[in-house]
């Protein structure tokens, strides 16, 4: 479950109840999917309200001329009545129906438009009308409508709409809402390199509204694409870098961040996890929460490798005050990856008494299991000083005592 | 989900037209939030209603609508009854 999945799904929640997101506030606990399920059956529910009025007043307006039905629509109808009226049409209808519209009038009606009722009219729209109409629509902020409709457009009229919204920062709150991630990684691999180098400048300026929007996109795009747009961040000067973290810790987003640092470069790795702001205690002990309430310490060990011996230092403390549970899920996530090196390294760092409990939850973990595993895990464990680790230190098992001052600060 | 929590549930599926079972994810709530939420999708629903009856009242209004009520009349078209004449 991602953290912004769900802020984007209580977003667009709150806009069809008309209420403040923050008034659902107490759905945050419930899957993206789940959520998103729902607000489509209150659709489902809204659009089928006097349906059959609609399929009586769709049937006339097939016979008459378009001008005259353009005219009832603007005049008459209003925008809501004009867009379940359209949902009616055959797509041609409908295709020269909008074309007889003001632009005004039809960007009015896609606020009420279902897409998915109306998906052969938009294909067949041309991009250069599709390219208008994202403009209107810009100009007025209806980046959730426009949400709605990039899963239904062409590959043509997507690039047209693309060239319409000029401003990277709307390109990215319409990609907050879009339902489709496939449609996603599609829209932001066609962006020109230098509009995702402004995009990240812009982000990095307007953290606090367009962060969890990039981020959005970071975590639902393909792993290369991901890995690119993480790769161009990790570029960044140290300032702007530094910005990045300041609006992820502020905004709490470490959950849906992290697999995202983890996807990049040992290079790229190294210039986020050394960065001054993450040896800050309050943040430090905001992402081992983070990873250990979420059980990602496999992803942790892994960029521990690439922090410095004094951040290392921390996370080790960290983890000893967590105590016995979150050990044993370190241990799990060491497991999981074969970070063994990492994990012993922590101990090395960590009081007696905690560095026994470890030797003794990876001794009852893979002891029974894997005895040769445990033997080699046996051997790192001597070279970080830890005894007690295999089958000739059972006697040692409670003393767990460090033989060496061998706590390195690189993993061989 | 108990007593009220279960009315509640239900009250959420009759609010938005699906099976009970189909909520499950929503189970966890308290009876005081399904029963916001319910609320909440009724009082959308009843909004989009009235909008939409407005919108027809309009639309039978004026010489706009006196001509598209003679077209609908001639096309057989106009059966029902919302609509004020």
């Amino acid at each position: 479950v991602t953290r912004l999945g769900t802020l984007s799904e209580l977003d667009k929640l709150g806009a069809t109840l008309e209420l403040d997101p923050e008034q659902l506030a107490f759905l945050s606990s419930i899957s993206p999917e789940e959520l998103r399920s729902l607000r489509v059956s209150i659709y489902e529910r809204l659009f089928a309200l006097n349906a059959p009025v609609f399929e009586r007043l769709a049937r006339p307006a097939q016979r008459m001329p378009a001008r005259i039905v353009a005219l009832f629509a603007e005049r008459g109808f209003g925008p809501l009545v004009a867009a379940r009226v359209v949902a009616e049409l055959p797509a041609k209808a409908g295709l020269v129906l909008a074309r007889k519209v003001s632009l005004e009038f039809f960007a009015d009606t896609t606020l009420f438009l279902d897409p998915r009722r109306t998906r052969d009219m938009i294909v067949q729209m041309p991009p250069q009308q599709i390219a208008e109409l994202a403009r209107k629509l810009v100009r007025r902020g209806e980046f959730m409508t426009m949400s709605r409709f990039v899963d239904f457009i062409t590959e043509e009229q997507t690039q047209a709409a693309l060239d319409a919204i000029e401003d990277e920062g709307d390109l990215l709150r319409v990609a907050f809402y879009m339902g489709s991630k496939n449609r996603m990684d599609h829209l932001f691999r066609t962006l020109p390199p230098e509009r995702v180098e402004r995009m990240i400048k812009r982000v990095e300026a307007e953290g606090e509204e367009l962060l969890p929007a990039f981020l959005s996109v970071l975590i639902h795009v393909s792993y290369e694409l991901k890995r690119e747009l993480a790769e161009a961040i990790a570029r960044q000067p140290q300032a702007v870098l530094t910005g990045y973290i300041r609006a992820i810790e502020d905004g709490g987003h470490w959950q849906d961040v992290l697999p995202v640092v983890a996807s990049t470069s040992a290079a790229a790795q190294r210039a986020v996890v050394n960065l001054p702001m993450l040896a800050e205690p309050a943040v430090q002990e905001s992402i081992v929460a983070t990873v250990d309430r979420t059980a990602n310490w496999a992803l942790l060990l892994g960029l521990l490798r690439q922090m410095d011996a004094t951040n290392r230092e921390a996370v080790a403390k960290i983890l000893a005050a967590k105590g016995p549970a979150a050990l044993a899920r370190a241990a799990d996530g060491a497991l999981l990856v074969e970070r063994w090196d990492v994990l012993l390294e922590l101990a090395a760092r960590m009081p007696a008494e905690r560095r026994a409990e470890l030797v003794a939850i990876i001794r009852e973990m893979i002891g029974p299991h894997d005895p040769e595993l445990l033997e080699r895990i046996a051997d790192r464990g001597e070279q970080f000083g830890i005894a007690g680790l295999g089958d000739s230190d059972k006697g040692h098992l409670m003393s767990a005592s460090r033989s060496g001052p061998s706590v390195s600060s690189e993993y061989s | 989900v108990e007593g009220a929590g279960r009315d509640a549930l239900g009250r959420l599926a009759d609010s938005v037209g699906r099976p009970r079972a189909s909520l499950a994810a929503f189970s966890g709530l308290s009876p005081q939030q399904l029963t916001l939420l319910a609320d909440a999708v009724e009082a959308t629903v009843e909004r989009r209603r009235t909008e939409i009856d407005r919108a027809l009242s309009r639309v039978f209004r004026g010489p706009a609508g006196a001509a598209l009520v003679r077209t609908l009349s001639r096309e057989r078209l106009m059966p029902w009854r919302r609509v004020p004449s």
